[in-house]
């Protein structure tokens, strides 16, 4: 539990919290290895787990709307190290957005989503600072959507 | 016309907070009327404002690079009464994301970012709760976002 400990107290998500607060949250976790081009989670499926990268890195791709009744599926971005993905088992419809596949062996923490919520309405001020990291993270994703699309 | 409070206690943002925890938020808002054609705020722009829709429909929008150095601007989302935009202005970043324009008259209440986030961060069940929200709406603006990119592609 120690690799997932540090790698929580390095993501952009878990960094704020204390030690005490990390504690609550570690037996949330495992960790999970995959090969290049495995999905780690695919569109539409129930989330179940919140998702940190450990080490290596997810491409995340999805089925948009170009027209109506139009679907095509599009690579997105890719995730680095350290980040978080599949945040819907925390936020909203609580059904995954995209699909998350490997682009080289990858570790991930997943983190149960039920638990987890338990636990920030148990802990609001844990609730506070992941929401807060998660406003972070997509703002600057639509930052950086915007950047290399519109540039 | 409503109260700041009462149009508060109507957003998606706010909804459901305790009287007393509105009456917070509520202290920090102003309203403002925007004619249509008019910017809420224009991106690159210094965050200050956070903004709650009360009546009408806001554009949000990308500056696109058209070539020749002209610029249009691309429309990501539209979003109207209840919603809220310039997330920016509370957590994030320096600067808006993008630019939003009354496409019609339109009443908003106008936040100050900063001290919405103090207010949040200090009443962390509050916080909790309406950070989480920010993560559903920008979420939804993220993919909205994705879509147009999509089509301006094609």
């Amino acid at each position: 539990m120690v690799a997932v400990r540090e790698a929580l107290a390095k993501s952009v998500l878990f960094k704020g919290l204390s030690d005490a607060e990390l504690d609550q949250v570690l037996p949330l976790c495992h960790e999970k290895s995959y090969a290049a081009g495995f999905s780690v989670i695919s569109e539409g499926d129930a989330a179940k787990d919140l998702y940190i990268i450990a080490e290596g890195k997810v491409i995340v791709e999805m089925n948009l709307s170009v027209y109506p009744g139009m679907v095509q599926e599009a690579l997105i971005e890719t995730v680095p190290s350290e980040e978080p993905f599949g945040w819907s088992a925390v936020v909203g419809s609580r059904v995954y957005t995209m699909t998350a596949r490997c682009a080289e062996a990858t570790k991930v923490i997943a983190i149960d989503g039920e638990q987890l919520l338990s636990l920030f309405n148990g802990s609001p001020a844990i609730g506070f600072k992941v929401m807060e990291g998660l406003v972070e993270v997509v703002s600057a994703r639509i930052k950086s959507v915007v950047r290399t699309a519109f540039a | 016309m409503a109260t700041i409070k009462q149009a508060l206690a109507a957003s998606e943002l706010f909804k459901g907070l305790t009287d007393d925890d509105l009456d917070k938020v509520a202290a920090l808002g102003r309203t403002e009327v925007y004619e249509k054609g008019t910017p809420l705020f224009v991106q690159g722009a210094t965050a200050e404002n956070f903004y709650v829709v009360e009546l009408g429909r806001v554009a949000l929008s990308s500056a696109v690079s058209s070539g020749a150095g002209a610029n249009k601007e691309i429309a990501v989302e539209t979003i109207k009464n209840g919603q809220s935009c310039g997330f920016s202005a509370v957590k994030g970043a320096p600067v808006y994301a993008l630019s939003a324009k009354a496409v019609e008259p339109v009443r908003v209440i106008s936040i100050d970012g900063k001290r919405l986030y103090d207010l949040l961060r200090e009443n962390p069940v509050m916080g909790y709760r309406v950070m989480s929200r920010m993560v559903a709406s920008l979420s939804a603006t993220l993919r909205n976002v994705r879509s147009t990119i999509q089509i301006f592609r094609r």
